[in-house]
């Protein structure tokens, strides 16, 4: 879990020039633990957090220590707005057990992509930790799907004409293979003298 | 392509079997089964990144989400017998085509799923369908193109899970990072549906067994006739043939301690004190060793310098000793050598395993035997891990699972020298005198091996000049 090394130093520092007035040291060691313990994101990857339009998604953070309160604020641009659950409740629900809290988010849109802060206020100062949720269409896996369906289905269907281009004639009665190239095999591999009466006749039968 | 007109030749001359080509087109179906056993078994040793993911969807706890491999798996194993008797009668391509097409459209539905039993019911049951309708008969189909090189081919074409293992995983976690759990599900349905195209490489080499079997038998009435192609189907002769029944239960008892170490090494890793990192450098020099020796195996086998089933003996042995070894490896060293003994033994004896079946039950009825054998031998798989998972509760470390699983290969090892045949220094005479031609149109040579077979001399180690592996068909 990644501890915000300057804040350590900032507060060790700080803390022996105020040895003198003990209270004062206490306080300011409170303060320091609280800034470095950063709450953390349950299983965060440093990537973004996936989900789809109509989907739900649950963001969850955890902290060492139990705080007074849990808020959730989704950060548009520069200034945070305070996630309101009793305004939104279709969309917005917020569950805080002691040093965990998860805030799920209904029926996605788009519009809910970016970044959601989980704030855990003490009384020092809140601890901060961020997320980032990205909500996608449908329509996002579905192009490398059919991407992926297109190629199977042209690699089956170049194997299987190969196989009917590569076979010498096997009988006359398999004359289902309407293929361009296995007319072409038959024609080269008949015998000359059969005059066109016989080219019709075959025409004929692949075009059935 | 000089092997086609011959085969043309001698399907108009109709016998029960075809020659192997042994190369040529073989190569490809080789290629098939790599992507095929990719597809299936790499695909769900990796699935692992899915279940963190399902985990944490859902709320259900990990055991729960564990249950979809372990349907999976049961599926593919115990629908063998059902997938070999479906190409005994259509043909293995219609029906591998069609196992595609399953095992893509379960893991396109579970991109779906809203509850854990959806996912059970799709990535479990109709994918482990498919899985089933795929492999035994690519499998089949690898044996009956190669007669001389068939271990080689079966090492070459299994490498296709080793390699996949070291792809996969990457793969899935970018692609469950880009789309979420759901558009992942969706791109690897597709990418199972390359499958479809590994199904239509593999073309007949003739006409399916009991398509020939009752075209040749007069047929009574419908029902006696429907009856007789179950049975044949299904090649339920075998339960009464003594080599099958014996190789059997040694199959058995190699599976239920094949895959503990698979299951286990890295928690024993950890539980002896070695880091994270040390534990994955140990998994994955073992599986790099897996696919070396499923290759060297396949390749020295095919010298045919030993019996197929005497060396099957020698790696079980080897691989029981190395498995009882592990617990006593307390220093990092002495545990990467151990697993790499672990590894290679592992993997040579997976080609022999089933190239060996054709030996014993001939290849007219290899196909079903398959089928029949991976049922039989999933019993292992099912009691198996968890037998070594309670023997590690109640005895808090893993050495006396360890040691069970070795017990059981040597076990199996013990059980395969009682086949009929073993300890002779050639091979179980041909079935009967030779319906086919085989590439060296040896009639002779079918007489020659009958009159040597009966004094067997009883050696466990045979001389070099063996019978030529061509009359084994």
């Amino acid at each position: 879990m990644p501890r915000p090394r300057r804040a350590q130093h900032c507060c060790r520092e700080t803390a022996l020039f105020s040895m003198a007035n003990v209270r004062h040291l206490i306080l300011l060691l409170l303060y320091c633990d609280g800034m470095n313990t950063v709450p953390v994101i349950k299983d965060k990857r440093d990537k973004p957090v996936v989900s789809y339009t109509r989907d739900s998604v649950v963001l969850e953070c955890k902290l060492k220590y139990t705080p007074n309160t849990w808020n959730w604020y989704k950060a548009n641009n520069t200034e945070k707005e305070l996630i309101n659950v009793t305004a939104n409740p279709l969309n917005y629900k917020i569950f805080n057990n002691g040093n965990r809290t998860k805030l799920t988010i209904l029926n996605l849109s788009e519009e809910h992509s970016g970044k959601y802060i989980c704030s855990a206020v003490f009384d020092i100062k809140p601890s901060e930790s961020y997320i980032e949720l990205k909500v996608l269409s449908y329509t996002e896996p579905l192009k490398p799907f059919i991407a992926i369906v297109v190629e199977v289905i042209v690699l089956v269907t170049l194997i299987l004409l190969w196989e009917k281009c590569s076979k010498p004639q096997h009988d006359s009665s398999s004359a289902g293979e309407n293929d361009v190239c296995s007319e072409q095999t038959t024609k080269l591999t008949r015998d000359e003298s059969n005059g066109v009466e016989n080219n019709t006749a075959r025409r004929r039968k692949l075009d059935d | 392509m000089m092997e086609k007109p011959k085969k043309t030749q001698e399907e108009e001359q109709s016998p029960p079997q075809i020659a192997a080509p042994d190369g040529g087109w073989g190569w490809v179906v080789v290629g098939s089964l790599f992507f095929s056993s990719a597809l299936v078994f790499g695909l769900i040793r990796s699935l692992g990144v899915f279940f963190v993911e399902f985990v944490q969807y859902f709320g259900e706890s990990a055991q729960a989400v564990s249950w979809i491999t372990s349907i999976g798996l049961a599926m593919q194993q115990l629908l063998s017998p059902i997938a070999a008797a479906a190409s005994n009668v259509f043909g293995t391509r219609p029906v591998v085509m069609l196992g595609g097409f399953l095992s893509g459209l379960g893991f396109i539905l579970a991109s779906q799923a809203t509850s854990l039993l959806h996912l059970y019911l799709t990535m479990g049951l109709i994918s482990g369908i498919g899985w089933a309708l795929i492999f035994t008969p690519t499998v089949a189909s690898v044996m009956q193109y190669f007669a001389v090189r068939r271990s080689l081919a079966m090492g070459l074409g299994f490498t296709g899970i080793g390699l996949s293992s070291f792809a996969f995983s990457p793969l899935f976690q970018y692609l469950v990072e880009a789309y979420a759990w759901r558009g992942a599900l969706l791109v690897l349905g597709g990418l199972s549906f390359n499958m479809i195209a590994c199904g239509a490489v593999i073309r007949p080499l003739g006409k399916p067994n009991v398509v020939l079997k009752t075209e040749n038998s007069s047929k009574l009435n419908k029902c006696s006739s429907l009856l007789s192609r179950i049975y044949e189907g299904f090649e339920l002769s075998l339960l009464s043939h003594r080599g099958f029944l014996t190789y059997s239960i040694a199959l058995t008892f190699f599976n239920a301690g094949y895959f503990i170490p698979y299951v286990h090494l890295v928690a024993h890793s950890h539980h002896i004190g070695f880091t994270e990192y040390q534990a994955a450098a140990v998994i994955s020099v073992t599986g790099v060793v897996d696919i070396l020796g499923r290759v060297a195996s396949g390749w020295f086998s095919d010298l045919g310098k030993m019996r197929m089933p005497h060396m099957l003996v020698v790696w079980t042995g080897l691989l029981g000793l190395s498995l009882m070894l592990i617990p006593a490896a307390v220093v990092y060293s002495g545990l990467i050598v151990v697993s790499l003994m672990y590894g290679f033994c592992a993997g040579a004896m997976t080609p022999l395993a089933f190239a060996v079946v054709p030996e014993i039950v001939g290849m007219e009825r290899m196909l079903g035997a398959l089928g029949l054998l991976q049922l039989i031998e999933s019993v292992g798989g099912l009691l198996g891990a968890p037998l070594s998972g309670w023997l590690k509760d109640h005895t808090g470390t893993y050495t006396v699972s360890f040691i069970a699983a070795g017990s059981f290969l040597v076990l199996g090892t013990l059980v395969t020298m009682t086949l009929p045949y073993f300890w002779s220094c050639m091979g179980p005479p041909p079935p009967s005198p030779p319906k086919r031609k085989s590439q060296d149109g040896s009639i002779e040579g079918g007489l020659l091996t009958q009159t040597l077979s009966s004094n067997s001399a009883p050696d466990t180690l045979c001389p070099l000049n063996d019978i030529p592996y061509s009359d084994k068909e």
